[in-house]
């Protein structure tokens, strides 16, 4: 079923024709087709997303003429596992299946494509858009996100004169000065030859990437002149816990030039309450705008 | 899987029909999902009880009310009483997809409740997994979960609860449903004070009422912050065995 006033339906594909999502293509405007935006999962949260919030956020967009795709993984919600690709591992057929689903929204004539998730949908959408430089553009919410002494800081300040604090750091109880420990040693211990590693072709969403492996993958895409909008939420507090920490994760790159950001330092990690849902899709819509050109669809 | 919109072009449905395995479509079971932050909890086994069913022979379909997962409409758009006449067109909706000639419906926690409610002509089973049996306890539930209970629009696990939505479930009572099926199932993850009224209730209009109280966690909420409620197998296994 298609109809102009209700412009999604729902669609199989995938090399294994494994993989069900809903693709929306709006009425497109005159000119060249505006972005569409490929929504990947959040952990086993099924394609409508976390308290349905992609759901939404495909529907404003198509508002603006966007073309949107929400799928599911391999395994995840409706998507089957392909039995025919067992050799792969699963970060490898997260990407495949990724492949697959811009390589539909390509067929489609669906124009230039960006790639948007939550929590590891982001850190898919960073690997995807480091992977294929078709893809120009990601919205990042609630990435992996590197601790820093602000983070520290932020963390311990408050915490300075409780005696509990002391004695959990004394007896080797605390969990975050083992972090630091651990990582204070490894910078102490002698680098091997080569210097940074460059962007690796397998980029492992499932696994933490080293804040080196992070930094060439973030030069590379500004290289690119990729378009990014960066969200973090105070529901991230476990790794992020102040406004510019992002920005002070990396200080040799001047990331403040090059990317848009955005921290709801209310909002908690799903967004589950409706007046950050609505700060979320206004923020988006207008970085959509923004940066591809306003186009409403009457 | 044949994921697909039905209905009207103005108020699409989101249904996934799971074929039979066996190609012969003697039964169709129509599956009726709880609301809110239950129906993503409890997506995957809710899909996984789809896939058992059609193993044992059965073409199934589930599907999304109005304003809820990828079906049409706004969060604030679903009320029971949209949803009623929703669980009625997909019904039709699985006779006329499949030609199957026996239909069974299947429902979980809000879910069973629409399924009696709809008063569904010639469903030959009704299968009802820790439906809502008293509104009031539901209402107790969702206050227990609202984030400020003393305002208008609640919120409730990530999702709206309004004034509408509330009155309309406080309304809701299986007591005046007039069409009773012949044949009710009922399994039970928690103990419902309602139940033996319930039951009472149906066979005193000589329906036959089978109920089974298997020890599972929750499909609809048990998880950590964000993933998705564990799926009880014996739940399933039990719903395979009656709607076949």
């Amino acid at each position: 079923m298609t109809d102009a006033s209700f412009p999604e339906r729902a669609v199989v594909f995938g090399r294994s024709q494994h993989l069900v999502g809903v693709l929306s293509t709006p009425p497109a405007g005159a000119g060249a087709p505006p972005p569409g935006i490929l929504f990947i999962n959040s952990g086993i949260i099924h394609r409508v997303g976390a308290n349905r919030i992609y759901v939404r956020l495909a529907r404003a967009l198509a508002g603006r003429g966007a073309a949107t795709l929400r799928f599911d993984l391999s395994g995840i919600g409706d998507s089957s596992q392909p039995s025919d690709q067992l050799e792969v591992s699963r970060a490898e057929l997260e990407q495949r299946d990724i492949d697959d689903a811009l390589a539909l929204m390509r067929r489609e004539g669906i124009g230039p494509l960006i790639v948007a998730g939550l929590c590891s949908g982001a850190d898919n959408s960073l690997a995807a858009i480091a992977r294929d430089e078709r893809v120009s553009g990601a919205v990042l919410l609630d990435p992996f996100a590197f601790r820093t002494l602000g983070y520290l800081l932020t963390y311990y300040g408050p915490r300075i004169l409780q005696p509990a604090v002391w004695w959990r750091a004394i007896t080797g109880q605390s969990p975050l000065l083992r972090t630091v420990m651990r990582a204070a040693w490894s910078k102490m211990m002698p680098r091997r030859a080569g210097g940074a590693p460059a962007v690796p072709a397998d980029l492992s969403a499932s696994k933490a990437p080293s804040r080196d492996v992070f930094e060439a993958r973030l030069r590379a895409l500004l290289a690119r002149n990729a378009r990014m909008l960066w969200v973090f939420t105070g529901g991230l507090e476990a790794r992020y816990n102040y406004r510019d920490q992002f920005f002070d994760a990396f200080p040799r790159l001047n990331l403040r030039a090059y990317v848009d950001f955005e921290y709801i330092a209310q909002a908690d990690h799903t967004f589950s309450r409706e007046v950050f849902q609505q700060q979320l899709e206004a923020r988006i819509v207008t970085w959509y705008d923004a940066t591809f050109g306003a186009v409403v669809v009457p | 899987m044949k994921p697909h919109y039905f209905g009207s072009t103005s108020r699409p449905l989101f249904g996934i029909h799971t074929p039979s395995a066996s190609g012969l479509g003697e039964t169709g079971v129509l599956i009726c999902p709880p609301m809110g932050q239950e129906a993503l909890r409890s997506y995957r086994s809710l899909r996984l009880l789809a896939d058992q069913l059609a193993a044992a022979g059965q073409d199934v379909l589930r599907f999304d009310y109005h304003g809820t997962g990828d079906s049409a409409g706004e969060v604030r758009d679903g009320v029971p009483s949209v949803w009623l006449d929703d669980v009625r067109l997909a019904s039709q909706h699985l006779r006329e997809f499949t030609s199957v000639r026996r239909v069974v419906m299947v429902g979980l926690r809000l879910g069973g409740t629409l399924a009696l409610l709809a008063e569904v002509p010639a469903i030959a089973r009704v299968i009802l997994w820790d439906p809502i049996l008293d509104a009031r306890d539901y209402i107790a539930e969702l206050t227990r979960d609202a984030l400020d209970a003393t305002s208008d629009e609640w919120e409730v696990r990530g999702f709206p609860v309004g004034p509408a939505l509330r009155g309309e479930i406080a309304s809701m009572d299986l007591g005046a449903v007039r069409r009773v099926p012949p044949d009710v199932r009922v399994v039970v993850t928690q103990e419902a004070a309602a139940l033996a009224t319930f039951q009472a209730s149906l066979e005193a209009r000589r329906a036959r009422v089978e109920i089974d109280r298997i020890d599972a966690p929750r499909a609809w909420t048990d998880d950590e912050a964000f993933g998705l409620g564990a799926v009880p197998a014996g739940v399933l296994r039990r719903i395979v065995e009656w709607a076949t």
